[in-house]
């Protein structure tokens, strides 16, 4: 049987087919959510909440988009929730400068953790088209159904994302050269 | 090209988001200018530490636990469902004129019949109640057979969804009350520890009690092997006057093959988890994986715990019997209940009979309404397509 098979037994509640179908989403889903919210156990909790709405609401899906994006859409609209709401109850920005000296950056796990860090500290719309396109592969087609505005913010946002990201980590001593290096090789 | 423009392009000649032409004049630009170049290799080498960031997966357990929840879900959407269907509010209200007739007709019958001398009637209502309890069993046996034969054409799909055994049987729950009014409640009591013997079952509980006018009633909790549950509930049913007979099957076959592959998948957990921890050779990760196969055990073991009570519920089913002697112990009371308590009694007994009929009545007229309510159904239905 074929996705849009499947889609139509699970818009019926077939629980069996809906798992079928997600089981290649999920873990992408999972992802996405994990980078936008930055904790494995809220970002649990809210793929689980992604697919149960998905599964709530699969009447509305009437296919005019693919059903990977719909998903997509659901998983940042969830995010974008749950850190709105989180907002102002803590801000937590981990002290990171202790590592920030030009030997460690050698290391592979200190420079994962410094641009994780600067993505985080991206305005939320900044930080999604990143985790989007780069993270995660999409086309600005679909980033821009998944966000719910047109190509040409997507366009805009990506490429001011980029600038600020790569300005931001150039103020951390020696970061970029090393990685620059390697981006050469 | 000028340096700036390329600046505003960068990012979407790394994405190969330009025209051909754009591509080529951004490559020549590159190629020349060291300030663009070096701000290129940046971004690019930015994006690649993006691109390679490590992905996180999901938890073995997140299936299971979201099958919990989608199976909570669907059970809350059908009942939204159902009453936001106007359809079928129609039909409550339908069956409700309808049935509120029956009970106003069924009520002229009831006084009909007291106006008749009760003595004869009496005995006609409660043969033919007999009759329409094994017509309501033979329904609801029915009734599972076209479930069975429905499932099965799902049961293909079932079977490699889950990996079932492709010889699965039907897991059905059984059990049955009844009260039997006789002469002699011992005697009765006697006759069901044979039918109890001979079909391998055994008493659960029993217990006496007799009423203030000297009437003995017996209360018996039976189990019997369910092949047998029809046969037994035939041979009680001749002990004496049936006076009330309920019967209840509910198929829990999908819960149970669907408990009985989570074990499977479990299990499959379990012996992985058992290697890990052969290979593991820090504290920590032996601490980790400990923790896990712990969880993995106590889930396994609550499945299996499940599994086994089903399996007695299935495999054995109930039966609650009570006996109520008819004739009290004592001459002093027998003239005081013919006058006055076999009255009360015959009053009892026929509005249950009555309650039977009216029963009866609900169902015929829903069997008369089916082929109206599926031909409303298609043009529902046929309807929806149409507005597609
Ligand atoms: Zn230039």
């Amino acid at each position: 049987m074929d996705e849009k098979q499947l889609l139509l037994k699970a818009q019926e509640g077939d629980i069996e087919s809906f798992e079928n179908v997600i089981s290649n989403y999920q873990n992408y889903i999972y992802n996405v959510i994990y980078r936008l919210v930055d904790v494995k156990e809220d970002a649990l909790d809210l793929t689980q909440e992604t697919l149960i709405k998905a599964y709530i609401n699969l009447k509305k899906f009437k296919g005019n988009s693919e059903f990977k994006t719909w998903l997509y859409r659901i998983a940042v609209n969830v995010s974008h929730d749950f850190i709105r709401k989180k907002k102002g109850v803590e801000e937590h920005l981990e002290e990171i400068s202790d590592f920030r000296t030009p030997e460690n950056i050698f290391d592979d796990k200190v420079t994962r953790k410094i641009i994780i860090d600067e993505l985080n500290k991206l305005k939320r719309e900044y930080k999604t088209v990143l985790i989007l396109r780069d993270i995660e592969g999409l086309t600005y087609n679909e980033i821009a159904e998944i966000t719910n505005t047109n190509i040409g913010t997507v366009k805009s946002r990506i490429s001011r994302a980029r600038n600020i990201l790569k300005e931001n980590l150039k103020k951390i001593p020696g970061f970029i050269n090393v990685v620059g290096e390697r981006g050469q090789i | 090209m000028q340096c700036s423009k390329v600046k505003k392009l960068i990012n979407f000649y790394m994405d190969k988001e330009l025209s051909k032409r754009q591509m080529e004049e951004i490559k020549g630009h590159l190629a020349l200018c060291t300030e663009c170049k070096n701000d290129y290799y940046e971004l690019e080498s930015i994006k690649k530490l993006l691109q390679d960031m490590t992905p996180v997966e999901l938890p073995s357990n997140f299936n299971d636990m979201l099958h919990a929840k989608l199976l909570e879900e669907k059970k809350n959407l059908e009942s939204r469902r159902s009453y936001k269907k106007p359809i079928k509010i129609k039909f409550r209200i339908a069956a409700a004129v309808i049935a509120s007739l029956f009970i106003l007709s069924l009520g002229f019958k009831l006084f009909e019949n007291k106006i008749n001398n009760v003595g004869v009637t009496e005995t006609a209502l409660s043969t033919k109640s007999a009759v329409n309890y094994s017509s309501k069993t033979s329904i609801s046996s029915g009734k599972a057979a076209s479930d069975l034969k429905k499932d099965a054409s799902q049961a293909n799909a079932f079977d490699l969804n889950r990996g079932l055994d492709p010889d699965y049987k039907r897991k059905i729950t059984k059990d049955a009350t009844i009260s039997i009014e006789t002469d002699s409640a011992d005697e009765c009591y006697n006759k069901i520890l044979n039918i109890s013997k001979q079909y391998n079952g055994y008493i659960e509980s029993s217990s006496e009690s007799s009423t203030s006018d000297n009437k003995k009633t017996i209360n018996v909790v039976l189990k019997i092997p369910s092949n047998d549950f029809e046969d037994v509930i035939a041979s009680i049913k001749s002990l004496g006057d049936v006076k009330t007979i309920r019967i209840n099957s509910n198929d829990i076959t999908e819960q149970y093959y669907d408990v009985e592959s989570r074990i499977k998948n479990l299990e499959i957990q379990e012996e992985k988890l058992q290697e890990l921890l052969k290979k593991a050779s820090n504290i920590s990760d032996i601490l980790q994986v400990e923790d896990k196969l712990n969880e993995v055990m106590t889930q396994i073991d609550s499945y299996k715990n499940q599994i086994k009570i089903w399996d007695n519920m299935t495999s054995m089913s109930t039966i609650n019997l009570t006996f109520v002697s008819t004739k009290p112990q004592t001459k002093i009371s027998k003239i005081f209940s013919t006058s006055f308590l076999n009255d009360i009694l015959n009053a009892g007994s026929k509005s249950l009979n009555i309650f039977f009929e009216f029963l009866k009545y609900v169902f015929i007229i829903s069997i008369y309404l089916l082929p109206f309510s599926i031909l409303a159904y298609l043009i529902y239905v046929g309807y929806k397509l149409f507005k597609k």
